[in-house]
């Protein structure tokens, strides 16, 4: 095997039909799709409908947010490139809204994780965020992410996330991390088709110590299969019907939702009573080792089983692959 | 990757008969023909792999006699390849090349345009894959700047309408050519 002579010139290179152009240039990586497009207008016409599938964008922004900037990171996270020299040429952000919106144009193009920094923290970042909102509906374009990772510390205007949110292709997005997100922001954009479409939540702090905690609806995130969030109040209501609405889905093994650092509005009992409605099998560990509290639930799926275990501040459930005891373990029961 | 090669001869019974634009008549193994969907379906359809049907010479009106030897000889060395598959990693992703694809393929850029042509045309995808591999890895891993060296477009740089974005303005492009542009996508600069 040798590596070919890539000094060699295409010269002529226009002679050569458009739809070979493109197959030729559709053998090409993500990044290089992204590069050919500036070489020239006829090679970008040629190149618009090659699709690229590129693992992440990160839409960021300077330590002293002067300007808005993108990164694009291929597959392997080993090669990525910027425009921040041009972006910070030109300032007034509309730069990285268009390359962002560019590159959703072509409705094939596609990223696996979508990131977003303190848009919503600083006033050029609303303004940044309602120029995507504006252009996005003009030319019609969706974002394609599968995954979005969102700053919404100091997000006040719930209808402005609501629209960003609006612009995702619910088809494609399918994990929402959301950073130091309100309460009520949460409790509106989960009306929003693409919240319902998501399977995973992660609902995380960046600011721990000084952002005060918030309170979310879990009503409206039984549909997740997956979730991590941090809350500051549950009722017994609310975990009664996190587990009736998790045994009865259809999940596999190591699905798994967490709540941490709560505080609970119900007494131990109250939780207790509720719980023990629930059909449930011996605990795997023995009996002493049940003062974490770990119910073991039967699920619909006859093969899994559902291990509850809720601590002073915080709920575990995690899907197991359901296992008969060993004789010598029930016998302790 | 490589196969070893035993010599065959073809026989009237294994064989048909292909004609160039040039008129020139060659005689192939059907076994070759495998490796062109075009062939093989055109093969099929008219029952050309049974010995009691006459078998008429195909015209291949879009190839000249010099290509066809060219694919001919491709078709001979890849003759006990594993069969073609369309996203055989080794093949889709990768800018190395055995050393036989690199002496085969050093040819002047027309011939390999025609010579992609024709891989189109007949549709053998191996040899189409690898030319446009092959022509891909004069442009992976350059700078925009590096590739306009590449495909040799000199033209003047002008900001984009729509993007802003600097970007080169081909020769040709007529301002009508300009406004659809502006409307599509375009990358972030490097």
């Amino acid at each position: 095997m040798v590596t070919t002579r890539n000094s060699a010139k295409l010269s002529k290179w226009e002679r050569l039909p458009v739809e070979l152009q493109q197959q030729v240039l559709g053998s090409l990586d993500n990044l290089d799709r992204l590069q050919i497009r500036q070489v020239s207008k006829e090679i970008l016409s040629v190149s618009e409908n090659i699709p690229i599938v590129t693992h992440s964008i990160h839409f960021l922004t300077t330590p002293k947010n002067k300007y808005f900037w993108l990164n694009w990171t291929d597959t392997e996270g080993q090669r990525s490139i910027t425009n921040r020299k041009e972006c910070k040429k030109e300032k007034n952000g509309s730069l990285a809204v268009k390359s962002l919106l560019n590159f959703f144009a072509c409705r094939f193009s596609k990223v696996t994780q979508l990131q977003f920094d303190n848009i919503f923290e600083i006033q050029n970042g609303i303004d940044t965020l309602e120029q995507i909102i504006a252009e996005a509906r003009g030319r019609n374009i969706r974002i394609r992410a599968e995954e979005v990772c969102l700053n919404l510390l100091n997000a006040v205007s719930a209808p402005l996330v609501i629209q960003f949110f609006e612009l995702f292709d619910a088809d494609v997005l399918k994990t929402l991390k959301l950073v130091d997100p309100p309460g009520n922001v949460v409790d509106a954009i989960s009306e929003t088709e693409q919240f319902r479409s998501c399977s995973k939540l992660s609902i995380s702090s960046a600011h721990y110590d000084s952002t005060p905690s918030q309170h979310y609806s879990l009503r409206n995130m039984l549909h997740f299969v997956d979730f991590r969030i941090r809350r500051d109040q549950y009722t017994a209501q609310d975990l009664f019907d996190l587990v009736q609405s998790y045994r009865l889905k259809p999940l596999k093994k190591g699905d798994r939702l967490q709540i941490y650092h709560t505080t609970k509005s119900s007494t131990e009992e109250e939780i207790s009573n509720l719980l023990d409605v629930f059909p449930t099998e011996p605990n795997l560990r023995p009996p002493s080792y049940r003062i974490n509290n770990i119910r073991v639930i039967f699920m619909a799926d006859p093969e899994l089983q559902l291990l509850v275990q809720t601590t002073n501040n915080g709920v575990l459930m995690r899907v197991a692959e359901r296992r008969p005891l060993s004789a010598s373990l029930l016998e302790l029961y | 990757m490589s196969c070893e090669e035993p010599t065959t001869s073809p026989t009237p019974e294994n064989n048909i008969t292909v004609v160039s634009s040039d008129g020139k008549e060659f005689l192939l193994d059907l076994k070759l023909t495998e490796q062109s969907e075009t062939l093989a379906r055109l093969i099929s359809n008219f029952e050309y792999d049974r010995t009691d049907v006459k078998k008429d010479p195909v015209p291949l009106g879009n190839i000249t006699s010099a290509q066809m030897q060219k694919i001919i000889e491709w078709l001979q060395h890849h003759r006990y390849y594993p069969k073609w598959e369309q996203n055989d990693i080794h093949y889709s992703t990768s800018f190395t090349f055995e050393t036989w694809v690199e002496e085969y393929l050093n040819i002047p850029n027309n011939e390999m345009f025609e010579l992609l042509n024709a891989a189109n045309y007949l549709n053998i995808p191996r040899l189409f894959s690898t030319i446009c591999r092959i022509m891909a890895s004069r442009i992976t891993g350059k700078s925009a700047e590096q590739i306009r060296t590449v495909l040799n477009i000199k033209t003047d740089v002008k900001n984009d309408v729509y993007t802003g974005i600097p970007i080169q303005e081909d020769s040709s492009s007529s301002e009508d050519g300009m406004s659809e542009i502006s409307l599509s996508p375009s990358p972030p600069p490097i």
